[in-house]
């Protein structure tokens, strides 16, 4: 809550100032879950394949950039 | 916790002993499985939505600028502390949701749920200035126009 970017850190997610972080506290029943963000290089890739990049905290935001194995930044 | 525990003892739930003992004083049941197939596949299809008509029409739109009560009551509440007093921005309308408030006493009913945006500078003195934010889902009646 308090401190987004520290904790994202601490999961090796460094963002610039210019990246907008969005806390979405679950006060409610309705539950909320994180989209991951495409990696570049995939538009061919079949939905299975994509399915194998994502990881468990891709799901809930603490993880960014997912990169085929082999690859990376 | 406190409240919900003394909530508890006054509706019958709970003795003060069993709390003060930390174990029921009756043998667990365990709750009735679905008794059919058919049964259990609605069970498990159910959605246990929370979301219920509302007579009225919603207070406020996306884009109303919105404070958090600052009084509360002595119940159970799905405020959290960190918003009260504090002022946002309504990001969505979800229509009637039960409100837990009353559905702690036992009583169903239903408010219009809203996201509300807050910057997060304006909940937190030493976050960093810019974009940030905290988007929280909040009933109508923890809401006053700003």
């Amino acid at each position: 809550m308090r401190d987004p970017r520290g904790v994202l850190a601490e999961f090796g997610v460094a963002l610039d100032d210019a990246t907008e972080v969005r806390v979405w506290d679950s006060t409610s029943e309705r539950r909320y879950l994180v989209v991951p963000l495409r990696p570049k290089g995939v538009d061919d890739w079949s939905k299975d394949a994509l399915a194998r990049l994502v990881t468990r905290n891709s799901m809930i935001g603490a993880e960014r950039d997912l990169w085929p194995s082999g690859t990376s930044a | 916790m406190t409240t919900l525990a003394a909530q508890m003892v006054d509706t019958g739930y709970l003795t003060l002993d069993e709390i003060k003992a930390g174990a029921s004083a009756f043998t667990p049941q365990p709750r009735d499985p679905p008794a059919t197939a058919e049964a259990s596949r609605a069970f498990v299809a159910d959605p246990k939505s929370y979301a219920l008509e509302v007579g009225a029409s919603p207070r406020f739109a996306p884009g109303d600028v919105v404070r958090c009560r600052l009084a509360g009551h002595s119940g159970h509440t799905r405020m959290p502390g960190y918003v009260r007093g504090r002022g946002g921005v309504i990001h969505a309308h979800h229509c009637g949701h039960i409100l837990p408030d009353a559905s702690a006493r036992g009583e169903k009913r239903a408010e219009h749920l809203y996201t509300v945006r807050f910057a997060a500078s304006d909940l937190w003195p030493e976050a960093p200035g810019g974009r940030d934010c905290v988007l929280v889902d909040l009933w109508e009646s923890y809401l006053e126009p700003a």
